[in-house]
């Protein structure tokens, strides 16, 4: 029940992924809603408890994407493991939004890389070339990731006034 | 690596089938966020629409003087063509096509679009906007759907020229913040809103689509050739309708 309840949320973002997010797009970049939602839920809990979310959104958008198969799966969950272990204790933290806001640009920072590195491993494997353009993908990184951390503040505030956060 | 290990056990074709089966929910998404974009725009436009609006009366009005004068130069046309016994050029047999969703992350930029292999639309095939703009390719057809490439992607590779001195150059997508046209042999004049145009080398492409325009100019004396960024013709973010050319 739970594993389904799962699936249909994050159906239901790649679907506003792909519709709704490039309509917000600045200088043709736009949010990874999914990636925020992945990094929220490993802020909250124990890996363990959620790895279901990353797995199931990256499976998901590896379906939507044009990508090699498999390449937002391994990130996704990559990232969800990085982001569980740096906010084991952030909930004591004063500066709990700050704190909130810098996890979700690391995030989004190693999500971009990892997925780069893993698209291009994954063209080499199916004999297909991939242009790959460090600087290029720099820039497209570090502006999601910008995007990802404002979307993460409004999130969080959204979330702290209906006390859902702890 | 398990998982990258599926891209040889058919999965396009599970792909195929997932499509089939979202494209109607995607299609349904699609319209309602260009209609809530579309409002919230509008609303956020509206004093600099009113100036604009009265701007564009003025505008359209020398316009209709001059779509006068060019009614009459194509007549003017016809008859010179008929006297010179010169075929008409064929004209490109097109397929109107609604964008239906887009590639969801920000690495790769293609479109998906609501015809596909059961409409005739194959690999390969150019893809223009409703000016005429090139938009770019099919890469993948699905029975009912297709992906297109759009010229803003890295891996986009189009031979392009520049219309007024006729250079030639390769114009390459750069991840979705425009285009860079490299290959300029450094003798040659570019200009700042010079015109680029696809020059049907290779034949990927007709000859004569609208690229964009050369918004910056890169040159080096150390190097061979000069490069220029261009500002696509086409508004990749906000495509609501394209046109696939099936035959040119």
């Amino acid at each position: 029940m739970r594993i389904a309840f799962v699936i249909l949320v994050c159906f239901f973002i790649v679907i506003l992924q792909t519709t709704f997010a490039p309509k917000l797009a600045i200088y043709g970049v736009f949010p990874n809603l999914i990636l925020v939602l992945v990094i929220f839920k490993s802020l909250f809990k124990n890996y363990k408890e959620i790895f279901i979310w990353p797995l199931a959104g990256g499976l998901i958008l590896d379906i939507f994407s044009s990508f090699p198969f498999g390449v937002f799966t391994l990130s996704f969950l990559i990232v969800s493991l990085a982001v569980s272990f740096l906010s084991r204790n952030i909930w004591s933290s004063e500066f709990i939004g700050l704190v909130v806001m810098l996890i979700t640009f690391l995030g989004s920072i190693l999500s971009g890389f990892l997925t780069a590195i893993f698209s291009k491993l994954g063209y080499l494997f199916i004999n297909l070339s991939w242009a790959f353009n460090f600087k290029q993908i720099l820039v497209i990184t570090f502006s999601e990731a910008i995007y990802n951390v404002i979307l993460a503040a409004i999130l969080f505030l959204v979330l702290r006034k209906f006390r859902f956060l702890k | 690596m398990l998982v990258i290990f599926l891209n040889f056990l058919g999965f396009r074709d599970f792909q195929n089938l997932f499509s089939r089966a979202t494209s109607p929910i995607q299609a349904g998404f699609n319209i309602s966020s260009q209609k809530i974009y579309n409002f919230f725009r509008a609303v956020f436009t509206l004093p600099k629409l009113r100036g604009e609006n009265k701007n564009l009366k003025e505008e359209n009005q020398k316009l209709l003087l001059q779509v006068i004068g060019l009614r009459e130069k194509t007549k003017e046309n016809e008859v010179l063509r008929a006297q010179l016994n010169q075929e008409q050029v064929k004209g490109s047999k097109l397929l109107m096509a609604r964008v239906i969703g887009r590639e969801p992350q920000n690495l790769a930029q293609l479109l998906l679009i609501n015809k596909g292999l059961k409409d005739y639309v194959s690999v390969g095939m150019p893809v223009v906007d409703k000016g005429g703009a090139l938009v770019g390719k099919i890469v993948t057809a699905f029975s009912n759907t297709s992906k297109v490439l759009l010229a803003t992607d890295p891996n986009s590779i189009i031979n392009g020229v520049l219309q007024a001195s006729q250079v030639t150059g390769i114009v390459n997508g750069e991840y979705g913040l425009g285009m860079l046209m490299e290959m300029i042999p450094q003798n040659e004049e570019v200009k700042i809103g010079d015109v680029v145009v696809t020059s049907g080398l290779g034949g990927e492409f007709p000859s004569g689509v609208f690229i964009g325009k050369v918004n910056k100019i890169i040159e080096q004396e150390t190097e061979i050739f000069k490069k220029a960024w261009i500002k696509p013709a086409a508004v990749f973010n906000h495509l609501e309708t394209v046109f696939v050319i099936l035959e040119y």
